[in-house]
């Protein structure tokens, strides 16, 4: 079931009344109604999928368990569970991309095979929820948190609707206790959950699915276009992903709030970051902290020598390139980000932009502000462009071709950048809490704009089109 | 809750009202008028016409119902559906102009190697959806049948504005900006000749002609034969026209296969294709559709046959 889908507009009101009104007397009820709420949810999509999500959900579950009561073989039973979710990864994920690659391979020493290989759409959000899995067993291994006593509990950590299909990636130490314990309808929560969710739509149907046609035009044709062409097709879809992931996210959230559940943030106004190290405090912040906590800390971090450092970051970004899919121009878009972090980390500048909050309490950034913000944007923007483009030679080629008419007026739909500007002037505003949107405090100017926003959506729903963070 | 809740009812009743007065008001600002040109099934009722014409833009554009009524004196009207070349869309406008209208003397379908079969049940063709979303929301029990074959949703049929919002319609409703020439001149009237160079020959054209299979024919003599059975059954005749085609497409096996199918199936075929015509780019506006000129041609062409003023009858003939 998608977010921006009429079929979800009728799901959540429903399961918002039985879980406040009828199941509200036992948080044991409740707990099951989320979980059943969310299977059919996921099941939405195909309900075989359920069965990997049900036995990856059982295997983690009594991994943690033996981990967490077993005395001598924790271990054990930690690397058997990080080998089963990555065996589940591995065969749905990875497995064609090194049966292909291996072919390749041994072709060029003028061997052949003709690798089998699987015919299997990827489940939906199997990223995530083997990730929640590992998260799990991890902690309870460094003895963070106890093994949860019921699967149903455990089960709506890894399950719960709003972040199963694409996050935010959640701790088990974050929101367990939240699954354990009763939950209290808040209506100041109530009403950040409804605005999340109205301003990750207007992202997502209003601002994404409008760019999605031109990029995806730019990006299949672009031998055709100028090059001032193609920089526009790069620069709609930075804004398109972020639209679309970031939208994603908060509608997210705003759900997981109407349920009494705060999940962690997972976008923190990434394209004003001053430098690269900030903008992966920013982007995508859930998955990074992942990375961070349970790869790159064992790893051994930036805490040893300079070699291993440098070795620990471009692991750390490779992976997760390789995370979003298994094909070289997500490896290239991790080794390039790796590539603009690690001259900050050796120089020990990459903390140098720590603050919440850019320009805090100034109308607007400061010169220098504006331009560690405006030349991060083209770094990543460029990035993007091995991200978008379906192989490692067509990024090459679309870079190439940028050259070509770079100072002739873009051919193409350069009127959406209507919707690019005030995104970008509202995110300017928004800028000091991402979980709490600011509306107008007059009332009458605040139910103007929610029935703008939400005429603005049902006018664009007409494009409705996938999250692009399904496929990861 | 009680608060969040009142609040919460209070901005879906609001919304719920505006879209309401909006479906109204915009219900009274289109009515009886067409907004695109192809929303025309509530414009064509309670005629008494002697001709339909029946097909895809190629009979949108081609058959101009007035040059029809002043050569023959019989009554004509126009209900192509642009961007449908499957014969189930024509059957379902024939279905619905005869619920709405008498039945006429004759159906002048335009059949060329364009046509499919298509399928009622598993329509995949939504071309120009967006155009009658304007029917979709609690649509009349006599615009049904093109609202279930373009499958608009629940959301789309019971919210008010919903379907209007959705299919971009509701700016168009508003200012009525975008109509095309079928309200006018009762076609798909073009004037402007072919630019050949900003928009030249392509061959790829080809590929869209039908599959000559014998499975694909006979699924195509399947839905030909619904055509001519619910012609038969109101008492009009159908007759088949293949309308020009530029000459670098006209592909003679395809073009002859459609003069063969309608030959086995006793349905009366004309074939206006000429050298005159196909081989003179000026007669086109592009690659397979007519210009004014053209269309004043083609209609003169096919008034010098004896054998479709034959079909026409037997005074029409005499008259010549």
């Amino acid at each position: 079931m998608l977010f921006n889908s009429l079929e979800f507009f009728v799901f959540l009101p429903i399961v918002f009344f039985l879980y406040w009104f009828v199941f509200n007397k036992s948080l044991n009820w409740q707990n099951l109604l989320i979980l059943l709420a969310s299977y059919v949810f996921y099941g939405w999509w195909d309900w075989r999928f359920l069965c990997l999500l049900v036995f990856s959900t059982l295997l983690d579950y009594s991994f943690g368990y033996w981990v967490g009561t077993s005395k001598n073989r924790s271990k054990l039973f930690l690397v058997l569970s990080i080998l089963n979710n990555l065996l589940v990864l591995g065969i749905f994920k990875y497995y064609n991309f090194f049966a292909t690659e291996a072919q390749h391979l041994l072709h060029s020493v003028g061997l052949s095979m003709s690798p089998y290989l699987i015919k299997v759409a990827l489940p939906v959000g199997i990223s995530f929820y083997t990730f929640h899995g590992m998260s799990y067993v991890f902690d309870i291994y460094r003895g963070k948190i106890r093994p949860v006593k019921s699967f149903v509990d455990y089960a709506v950590f890894v399950s719960f609707f709003p972040l199963l299909v694409a996050g935010p990636i959640e701790r088990a130490s974050h929101l367990l206790p939240q699954v354990q314990k009763p939950r209290v309808f808040s209506y100041s929560q109530g009403v950040q959950g409804l605005r999340l969710i109205l301003w990750g739509l207007v992202k997502k149907v209003v601002i994404a699915d409008s760019l999605a046609p031109v990029v995806d035009e730019i990006f299949k044709n672009y031998t055709t276009y100028s090059g001032s062409t193609l920089v526009l097709g790069a620069l709609y879809f930075s804004i398109q992903i972020y639209g679309d992931f970031s939208g994603y996210s908060d509608i997210a959230i705003g759900t997981a709030k109407l349920f009494g559940f705060e999940l962690f943030s997972n976008f923190r106004f990434p394209y004003f970051s001053r430098d690269i190290a900030e903008f992966w405090r920013r982007w995508h912040i859930s998955l990074t902290s992942w990375f961070r906590d349970y790869l790159y800390i064992p790893l051994g971090g930036s805490r040893a020598n300079k070699l291993k450092t440098v070795r620990n970051v471009f692991i750390i970004f490779l992976v997760s390139g390789f995370w979003h899919g298994a094909s070289w121009n997500f490896i290239a878009w991790g080794a390039i980000h790796a590539a603009g972090f690690l001259p900050l980390l050796l120089l020990k500048k990459n903390r140098e932009n720590v603050s919440d909050v850019v320009a805090p309490g100034r109308p607007f950034p400061s010169y220098k502000e504006l331009t560690g913000i405006l030349l991060t944007f083209a770094f990543v923007t460029f990035a993007w462009v091995f991200f978008r483009a379906e192989t490692l030679e067509k990024a090459v080629s679309y870079l190439a071709h940028i050259g070509r008419g770079l100072l002739t007026p873009p051919t193409l739909s350069s009127f959406l950048l209507i919707y690019v500007l005030p995104f970008i002037l509202a995110d300017w505003t928004f800028r000091d809490n991402e979980r709490n949107i600011r509306f107008p405090s007059n009332s009458v100017l605040r139910y103007l704009i929610y029935i703008t926003l939400t005429f603005t959506i049902v006018y664009h729903m007409g494009n409705n089109t996938r999250f692009i963070y399904f496929q990861f | 809750m009680k608060r969040f809740l009142k609040k919460l009812a209070l901005f879906v009743t609001i919304i719920l009202s505006l879209a309401t007065a909006g479906q109204i008001l915009i219900g009274i600002r289109i009515k009886g008028k067409s907004v695109r040109g192809h929303d025309n099934l509530h414009i064509v009722k309670n005629q008494q016409n002697d001709i339909v014409f029946l097909g895809s833009s190629r009979c949108l554009t081609h058959f101009d119902p007035h040059l029809f009524e002043q050569k023959s004196g019989l009554k004509a009207v126009n209900i192509g559906v642009e961007g449908h070349s499957e014969l189930p869309v024509h059957i379902l406008r024939l279905e619905d102009y005869l619920l709405k209208n008498k039945a006429p003397k004759f159906a002048i379908l335009n059949f060329d190697p364009l046509m499919y079969a298509g399928s009622f049940r598993e329509n995949t063709n939504f071309v120009h959806k967006d155009d009658f979303a304007r029917y979709a929301f609690l649509c009349p029990a006599e615009d049904t049948l093109f609202i279930n074959y373009f499958r608009f949703s629940f959301a789309d049929r019971y919210i008010p504005l919903y379907a209007l919002l959705k299919y971009k319609l509701f700016f168009d409703c508003l200012t009525l900006r975008n109509v095309s020439a079928w309200p006018k001149y009762g076609y798909a009237r073009n004037d402007t000749h072919w630019d050949t160079l900003s928009n030249p020959v392509n061959m790829a054209f080809v590929e869209n002609y039908f599959d000559t299979t014998s499975a694909s024919l006979a699924r195509m003599k399947v839905q030909l034969d619904s055509l001519n059975t619910l012609c038969r059954q109101n008492g009009i005749k159908l007759i088949c026209i293949q309308t020009p085609m530029y000459k670098a497409v006209h592909i003679k096996p395809y073009y002859d296969l459609t003069g063969q199918l309608c030959h086995e199936m006793n349905i009366p075929f004309f074939d206006l294709n000429s050298d005159s015509l196909d081989n003179n780019v000026g007669y086109f506006y592009n690659i397979d559709h007519l210009n004014t000129e053209g269309v004043k041609v083609m209609t003169n062409n096919l008034f010098a046959d004896e054998g479709f003023l034959r079909q026409l009858g037997e005074p029409l003939l005499g008259r010549r």
